[in-house]
C-alpha cells in the first residue's frame, strides 16, 4: 500500500519540540494541582454548562443505540430468564405479604416504644431528584457518570445516587448544572454493607473490571451463595438498607482472619440512562474528595 | 475536536466490548501527530487533552498529560517508522495505545483516584489496545481521505 493512502504526503515528519512539550506537561500538572485545590472548579462549571445540553442531546440519540444492542444481546437469554423471573415473582408475593404484616406490627411496636430511628428517614417520594446519565468516564480506569443535575436542583457532594434495582454510587462533585457520579464499581469506592438475614457486615469495593467484592467479613460468618448484600449506614455517608447486589462467590480461607465474597451489582451499569439523587438523606461528608 | 469530544465522552465510551474501550481522541492524535508532525500536533495533542479533561468532568491534567506525550512520541518515531504497512501501523497503534493507558495510570495513582493494578492492565488495557489498533487502519484511512479533502478545498 502506498504512503499516501494512509498518510498524505503533505505535512511530513518534521521534529517536535522538546521544550514545547515540557512547558505542555508542567501546564498538565499544574491544572492537576488546581484542581486538587477546588480553583479550577468555576471553569470546569463554566465548561460543562455549555457542553451539557450538546452532551445531553447525544445520550438520548445513543440511548436508541444502547437499547438496539440490549435487544440483540436480550434475545440470547429471554426464555431462561422469563421462568427464573416466574419463579422469583411468586417468591416475592408471598414475600411481600409477610413484610406487610411484618411493617404493621413494627409501626406498632415503634408507637409503642417512643422508637426513634438513628439515621433520618429518607422518603422516595419526595425527597429525589431524577437524573440523566449524560457522560462517562473515557479512561477506563476510574468509574464514574456525569448526570445532568447539579446545585441548581439542590444536589450536592456526598448524596447517594439510586435507581429502582439498588446503588449506583455517590455524588462526589455537584456543579451548577452537572454533577460527577463515582459509581460503587469503582476501585477506590468503599461502602460499609451487611449481608441480608445475617450478622456479616463488611466493606464492598470495586475492582478494575468493573465488579464487587466484599472483604473483611469474619471468617465465622456464614453465607450462602444469593444473599442480597445492602448497606449498612456506618460513618453516615450513606443511607441504610440500600440493595447493593447478590453474593455469587464466596471465597474463605481457614488460616485467614477474614472471607471474601463476590458480588453482582443489582444495578445494571451497562445500561444506565436515568438515575435517582437521594436529596433527603444528608451524609456526613469527610474530608476532600479524590476526584 | 470538541465534537469528537462529546461523542467520545457520551456515546462512545458508555459502550464497551467487554471491558475494552474505544477511543476516538487517540486515534485522532496519532494520526494527526504523524500528519503533522512537530509542535503542530503536539499543539493540537494538548488542545484535545485540556478539552476532554474540562468535559469529561474528570482529574484535571490526565489528558493534558498523556495526549501530549504520546502526541510526542508519535511525532519523533514517524520519521524512523514506515506506517505504509497496515501491518506495521495495527502493532505500532497498539503499543502506543499501551504506553497511552500507563501513563494515565501513573497520573491516577499519583492523584490518589485509581491504585496502579496488575489487572487493571490485563483487563482493560490490552483489550483496548487491541480494538484501537485495529481500528487504526481503517481510521486512518478515512482520516486520509478527509485531510486530502479538506487540502484539495483549500487548493
Amino acid at each position: 500500500m502506498s504512503t499516501t493512502k494512509f498518510f498524505p504526503e503533505s505535512g511530513g515528519a518534521k521534529k517536535p519540540s522538546w521544550r514545547l512539550l515540557l512547558l505542555f506537561l508542567f501546564s498538565g500538572f499544574l491544572l492537576a494541582i488546581l484542581h486538587k485545590t477546588g480553583l479550577l472548579n468555576p471553569l470546569q462549571d463554566a465548561v460543562l454548562s455549555i457542553t451539557s445540553p450538546i452532551q445531553y442531546g447525544v445520550s438520548l440519540a445513543s440511548s436508541s443505540l444502547h437499547r438496539a444492542i440490549a435487544i440483540l444481546e436480550d434475545i440470547w437469554h429471554l426464555r431462561e430468564e422469563n421462568e427464573r423471573l416466574k419463579k422469583e415473582l411468586e417468591r416475592l408475593i408471598v414475600e411481600n405479604i409477610q413484610l406487610r404484616e411484618l411493617e404493621v406490627e413494627n409501626k406498632a411496636l415503634r408507637e409503642l416504644l417512643n422508637f426513634t430511628q438513628e439515621n433520618p428517614a429518607f422518603d422516595y417520594a419526595t425527597a429525589r431528584v431524577v437524573a440523566r446519565v449524560i457522560g462517562f468516564d473515557p479512561s477506563g480506569f476510574t468509574r464514574y457518570v456525569i448526570i445532568n443535575v447539579g446545585q441548581k436542583n439542590g444536589v450536592l457532594p456526598g448524596m447517594a445516587v439510586v435507581t429502582e434495582r439498588g446503588l449506583v454510587g455517590r455524588v462526589v462533585s455537584a456543579y451548577s448544572s452537572t454533577s460527577k457520579v463515582l459509581l460503587i464499581t469503582d476501585p477506590s469506592s468503599s461502602i460499609g454493607a451487611y449481608i441480608e438475614g445475617g450478622q456479616a457486615t463488611g466493606m464492598v469495593e470495586g475492582t478494575p473490571e468493573g465488579s464487587l467484592v466484599m472483604r473483611y467479613i469474619p471468617i465465622d460468618a456464614n453465607i450462602s451463595v444469593g444473599e442480597v448484600v445492602l448497606t449498612s449506614g456506618l460513618g453516615g455517608t450513606l443511607p441504610k438498607g440500600l440493595v447493593i447486589g447478590q453474593v455469587i462467590e464466596i471465597e474463605k480461607k481457614d488460616y485467614a482472619l477474614f472471607q471474601e465474597v463476590r458480588i453482582k451489582p443489582s444495578v445494571d451499569f451497562d445500561r444506565l440512562e436515568l438515575v435517582l439523587v437521594l436529596k433527603g438523606f444528608k451524609p456526613i461528608v469527610s474530608g476532600e474528595e479524590s476526584h | 475536536m470538541l465534537g469528537i469530544i462529546i461523542v467520545q465522552e457520551s456515546l462512545i465510551s458508555g459502550l464497551r466490548l467487554a471491558l475494552a474501550r474505544l477511543d476516538l481522541v487517540f486515534l485522532l492524535v496519532f494520526f494527526w501527530s504523524i500528519i503533522k508532525g512537530g509542535n503542530a500536533g503536539l499543539s493540537w495533542a494538548f488542545v484535545a487533552g485540556l478539552l476532554l479533561d474540562l468535559v469529561s468532568g474528570g482529574p484535571m491534567g490526565l489528558f493534558t498529560i498523556s495526549l501530549p506525550l504520546i502526541a510526542f512520541l508519535v511525532a519523533l518515531t514517524s520519521e524512523h517508522i514506515s506506517y505504509t504497512n497496515p501491518f506495521a501501523l495495527f502493532l505500532i497503534a497498539g503499543l502506543f495505545f499501551i504506553l497511552y493507558d500507563l501513563i494515565q495510570l501513573t497520573i491516577l495513582n499519583f492523584l490518589g483516584c485509581s491504585p496502579f493494578r496488575a489487572e487493571s492492565i490485563l483487563l482493560i488495557t490490552l483489550p483496548s489496545a487491541l480494538l484501537n489498533a485495529v481500528a487504526m487502519v481503517p481510521a486512518c484511512l478515512i482520516l486520509a481521505r478527509l485531510y486530502r479533502g479538506g487540502m484539495s478545498e483549500r487548493a
